[in-house]
C-alpha cells in the first residue's frame, strides 16, 4: 500500500502543474463560453437569441470541441514522457509489484485526474446555462458535448498505450491508428445528431482503456 | 503473452480492422474515381417531353463536351434546350431576350416565375429542438410575427415556456392542453414537424405525432388553440412541412413511400417508386416533377395538378458504383463502413464475396508464411484467430494484424 501511495505521489510530482494548467483551461473555456451565451442571451432578448439558436442549431459551445483532447494531451504526455525518456519506467517496473498493478496505478490515476480537469467544469457549465436555456436545449448541447469529453479520455489511454509501447515503427502506426479512432469523437456533427454515435463511441473508449496493458507487456518482455 | 494480452491483443485488432475499413476504401476512391459523365433530366413544358443534358469531361485536358437531346433522341443546341425550359433558364434566356411570351396560354412573367417551387425531400431523421414558436395563424399581417414563447409538448402536455425568464406560463398551457385533450392527444409528443420561421407567406401551425402514433394539426387561431386529429391509414415516419399552397406536408411512411397531405386534409400516395426516397422536386403551376436519383438509374415523375402521374421517364445513370474502379474496389475490399448523414451510425456496406476471397485467401497464406517464417508456435489458436482475421477482413484483417504484432 505504501509502495502504491509512492506511485501516486509520483504521478501527482509530474504532473500537478500541467493538470493544474488543464483545469485552469477547461474551467476559463467554459465560463467564457457561458459568459458569451449570456452577454448574446441578454443583449439580443431570449426570444430573439432562442429563436435564432432553434432555427440554426447554432454550436455555441463550438470552441470547446479539442479543450478535452489538449487536456488529454497535457496529462498524458507529463505524465508519461519522463517515463519513456531513458526507459525510466523500467525503475518502477521493478518494485515488489505486479507490473500490470504498477501500470493501471498510474493509468487510473491518470484517467482520475483527467476526470477531476474536466468534469466539474462541465458540472457547474451545466448549472449556469440552465438558468438561461431549457432542458430541450441544454440536455442535447451536452450530448454533443460528450464525444469531445470520451474522446479527451480515448486520446489519454490512447497516449498511454503509445507511450508503453517499446518500439518507434510501432508508435508510429500507433499513433496513425489513433488519430483515426479519436477523428471519430470530433466529428462535425450538427446539434443532436451525435447521440446515435454514444454506445460505438463509449466502447470504443472502453476498449482503449485496456491497450495499455498490450503494450505494456511488450514494454516489460523487451518484444522487439 | 498472457491470454488475457492475448484477448485484449484481439480487440485492438479489431479496432484496428474498423479504423481500416472506414480509411482505406475512401483514400482508394479518392485516389482513383474517375468522373462520372453528368446527367441531367428535366420535364419541358414546353414541348412536354423530356429533355436531357449529358456532360462528358476530360479531367487530364479540362475539356468538355455536352450533349443535348430530348426523350425521342431529337437532338439539340444549347439554345434550343434552354427554351425548352424556360423556368429553370429564365436569367439566361432574359439575357438573350428570348423568353416566351406565354407557355400553354399562360402569360409568362415574373409572378408566373415566382410561382416555380424548388427543393429537396429525404426521408433522413435528423435532430431537432423540441421546442417552437406557436405562431398566430390569421394575424392579418404578411408575415407571421415571432410569438413571446416557445412550446415543448412532453409527458406533463403542452407546455407553453417564457424564454426570458425560462418558465412555464400556466394559464396558456392549460388552454392549450384542454383543446389537445379534446382532440384526443396522447402526451407526449413522439415529433413535432412545422416550419419555426417568420419568412413564410402564412402560418399553418404544426402536425404532430402524440403518443400513440396519431397525427395531430395544431395552431393558433386569435390567441385560440385549433387543435385537429387527422384520419390516416399509414405509419408516419416522416414529414416536410411546406410553406402555403395547395397542401400542408410531404408524409414519408414506413416504407418510405411518399404521401401528401392537402389542406382538406385528405392523404393521398405519389404514384411514385419509393427507391431510396430522395427526391429534387420542382412544382409550377402546370406540373410537378420529382427526380430521384440511386446508383443505378435516374427517375423524373411528372404529377398534374391532381397529383396523379402525367409522365415519367427514367434513366440509367453513370455512378462511380458502376465503374470499373468500383469493380476492382469490391475485389480488394471485402466491406467499406460509412457514416449516415441525419443521426450519425456507423453502417458496414459488405462487397460481395465471390469477389474478395480470394485476395483474403491469399493475404491468409501470405500471413500463414510470415508466421512460420518467424517460428511462431502454429498450435496457439491466437495464430489461428490470426490466419482467421485476415480470411474474413482481407487487406484490413492483414494489416491489423501486422500492426498489432502477437509474439511468441
Amino acid at each position: 500500500m505504501t509502495i502504491l501511495k509512492h506511485l501516486i505521489y509520483k504521478e501527482w510530482v509530474k504532473t500537478r502543474w500541467f493538470a493544474s494548467i488543464a483545469l485552469l483551461l477547461n474551467l476559463g473555456v467554459l465560463v467564457y463560453i457561458f459568459m458569451s451565451l449570456r452577454s448574446s442571451f441578454l443583449s439580443a432578448g431570449g426570444v430573439t437569441y432562442l429563436s435564432a439558436l432553434l432555427t440554426y442549431k447554432t454550436q455555441f459551445f463550438s470552441i470547446y470541441r479539442y479543450i478535452p483532447l489538449g487536456i488529454a494531451l497535457l496529462v498524458g504526455i507529463s505524465q508519461f514522457a519522463p517515463e519513456i525518456t531513458d526507459k525510466r519506467i523500467k525503475l518502477a517496473l521493478h518494485l515488489p509489484l505486479h507490473n500490470l498493478r504498477i501500470i493501471y496505478t498510474m493509468v487510473v490515476y491518470g484517467f482520475v485526474l483527467l476526470a477531476l480537469c474536466m468534469i466539474p467544469g462541465i458540472l457547474i457549465f451545466t448549472g449556469l446555462i440552465s438558468i438561461y436555456l431549457p432542458a430541450e436545449i441544454t440536455l442535447p448541447v451536452l450530448q454533443t458535448m460528450l464525444p469531445w469529453l470520451l474522446g479527451g479520455f480515448c486520446a489519454y489511454f490512447l497516449i498511454a498505450m503509445i507511450a508503453m509501447e517499446p518500439v518507434w515503427k510501432f508508435r508510429f502506426l500507433y499513433l496513425l491508428v489513433s488519430y483515426k479512432v479519436l477523428s471519430l469523437f470530433f466529428m462535425h456533427l450538427p446539434i443532436g445528431n451525435a447521440v446515435s454515435l454514444l454506445p460505438v463511441l463509449c466502447l470504443v473508449t472502453c476498449l482503449s482503456s485496456i491497450a495499455p496493458v498490450y503494450t505494456s507487456y511488450r514494454f516489460n518482455k523487451g518484444q522487439l | 503473452m498472457t491470454s488475457a494480452t492475448k484477448i485484449i491483443r484481439l480487440f485492438l485488432v479489431l479496432l484496428g480492422v474498423t479504423v481500416l475499413a472506414m480509411t482505406l476504401p475512401d483514400l482508394y476512391r479518392k485516389n482513383f474515381e474517375e468522373r462520372p459523365v453528368k446527367k441531367l433530366i428535366y420535364y419541358s413544358e414546353i414541348s412536354k417531353n423530356f429533355m436531357i443534358s449529358e456532360e462528358f469531361s476530360d479531367t487530364l485536358t479540362h475539356e468538355s463536351n455536352t450533349v443535348y437531346y430530348d426523350q425521342t433522341g431529337k437532338q439539340y443546341t444549347e439554345r434550343e434546350y434552354n427554351r425548352q425550359l424556360p423556368f429553370l433558364y429564365t436569367r439566361k434566356l432574359a439575357l438573350l431576350g428570348e423568353l416566351p411570351d406565354s407557355v400553354n396560354g399562360v402569360k409568362f412573367d415574373q409572378q408566373l416565375v415566382k410561382s416555380t417551387k424548388r427543393g429537396m425531400l429525404m426521408p433522413v431523421s435528423s435532430f431537432n429542438f423540441q421546442l417552437n414558436p406557436l405562431f398566430e395563424s390569421e394575424s392579418g399581417k404578411v408575415r407571421p410575427e415571432q410569438p413571446d414563447d416557445l412550446f415543448r409538448i412532453n409527458r406533463h402536455g403542452i407546455e407553453f415556456l417564457n424564454p426570458e425568464t425560462n418558465r412555464i406560463l400556466p394559464e396558456k398551457s392549460r388552454l392549450f392542453n384542454e383543446a389537445l385533450e379534446t382532440a384526443g392527444f396522447q402526451a407526449p409528443a413522439r415529433d413535432i414537424y412545422g416550419i419555426p420561421s417568420t419568412l413564410k407567406a402564412r402560418d399553418d401551425g404544426y402536425f404532430i405525432i402524440d403518443n400513440e402514433g396519431e397525427l395531430f394539426h395544431l395552431k393558433m387561431v386569435k390567441d385560440k388553440p385549433y387543435c385537429r386529429h387527422i384520419e390516416k391509414d399509414i405509419t408516419v415516419s416522416s414529414m416536410k412541412c411546406m410553406v402555403p399552397g395547395d397542401l400542408y406536408a410531404y408524409i414519408y411512411d414506413d416504407r418510405q413511400q411518399l404521401h401528401i397531405l392537402r389542406t382538406d386534409y385528405s392523404i393521398k400516395p405519389l404514384p411514385i417508386r419509393p427507391g431510396n426516397g430522395r427526391f429534387v422536386y420542382s412544382v409550377n403551376c402546370f406540373y410537378k416533377s420529382y427526380k430521384n436519383t440511386d446508383n443505378d438509374s435516374i427517375r423524373l415523375y411528372v404529377l398534374n395538378a391532381d397529383y396523379d402521374l402525367e409522365d415519367y421517364h427514367a434513366m440509367e445513370n453513370d455512378s462511380y458504383a458502376k465503374s470499373s474502379v468500383a469493380q476492382i474496389e469490391q475485389y480488394l475490399f471485402p466491406l467499406k463502413i460509412m457514416i449516415t448523414p441525419g443521426y450519425a451510425h456507423l453502417i458496414p456496406l459488405f462487397n460481395p464475396p465471390g469477389r474478395f476471397i480470394w485476395l483474403n485467401l491469399f493475404l491468409m497464406l501470405v500471413l500463414a508464411g510470415i508466421k512460420i517464417r518467424h517460428h511462431r508456435n502454429l498450435r496457439d489458436p491466437f495464430n489461428w484467430l490470426d490466419l482467421a482475421i485476415a480470411g474474413a477482413f482481407g487487406i484490413f484483417g492483414f494489416i491489423a494484424v501486422l500492426i498489432f504484432p502477437n509474439r511468441k
